[in-house]
């Protein structure tokens, strides 16, 4: 049985959806029927499932081009690069 | 080595340039930094391209490098002006943070149903504004936990802040950003 503060600690560490699905199961029911931290908890994996849609339509987004790299920075970098050799 | 025939280096500032730029660009939010961000992921990238394994498309490879680069940035961006929270410490010493690791206040719950809203393009939108409303170092702390999936020691360092005072950050962030994304959310209904 976890504690209100293995769920919160472990929710603290990193996003709960990336952890194996047992332990996953656990924090879920834990905070699915805790009187003590499921309120407070349920909201922190909003959170995680929200920002995991953000960056999915973020990601999407990045593909159109309404914001280009500046042409002058462009030539900049390319005649950078070619002055650059792998490995050094 | 690689499965597929990978773009060479003298074209991956036409191929991926405007790409690493806007994630760049969102995240550090000043062109000028950004610009900086992109140019140092290729240098890396052309030193270091014997290190790419194939085994993701070069695209995401270049992202990877260019995730670290923006790290790095936001460590020097960063100003050391924590300040001493009166308030937090109240939250921290209570009966109910010891014991449970969340704060006693509970939060209310949401005036719309966010997973319904996550498949609507204009929520993002509206998400983005919020994040990018946030006031610092509630927004670095936040694109670093959360955006950039950077452990809360790798945080706490960058900010020069305890695990306690980020857990702070992090709850006052959440708030905030909850507030600020009920109050868009229903102007627009």
């Amino acid at each position: 049985m976890l504690t209100c503060k293995q769920v919160s600690r472990a929710l603290e560490r990193g996003d709960y959806a990336k952890l194996p699905p047992l332990s996953r199961l656990a924090l879920r029911l834990h905070v699915a029927m805790c009187v003590v931290c499921g309120g407070y908890n349920r909201q922190v994996m909003a959170f995680y499932d929200a920002v995991r849609a953000f960056l999915k339509a973020e990601d999407a987004d990045l593909g159109n081009a309404r914001v280009r790299l500046p042409d002058a920075t462009r030539v900049r970098l390319k005649e950078t690069l070619r002055g650059t050799s792998p490995g050094r | 080595m690689t499965d597929k025939p990978q773009p060479s280096p003298d074209d991956w500032v036409d191929l991926y340039g405007d790409y690493l730029y806007r994630y760049a660009l969102l995240r550090l939010k000043n062109p000028a930094t950004a610009e900086d961000a992109v140019q140092e992921t290729f240098l890396a990238a052309v030193k270091g391209q014997d290190r790419f394994d194939g085994r993701t498309d070069i695209k995401f490879w270049l992202r990877g490098i260019l995730r670290n680069k923006i790290v790095d940035h936001i460590r020097k961006a960063v100003r050391e002006d924590v300040v001493e929270d009166t308030e937090a410490q109240g939250i921290l010493d209570s009966f109910w943070f010891k014991h449970s690791g969340v704060a006693a206040i509970r939060p209310a719950p949401w005036q719309f149903d966010p997973y319904r809203a996550f498949e609507k393009t204009e929520f993002w939108e509206i998400f983005r504004s919020c994040l990018d409303q946030l006031r610092e170092p509630l927004r670095t702390a936040f694109t670093l936990k959360m955006l950039e999936d950077q452990s809360s020691e790798e945080i706490c360092k960058i900010l020069g802040v305890s695990p306690n005072n980020l857990w702070v950050m992090m709850h006052r962030a959440r708030s905030l950003l909850k507030t600020c994304l009920e109050k868009k959310w229903a102007k627009r209904a």
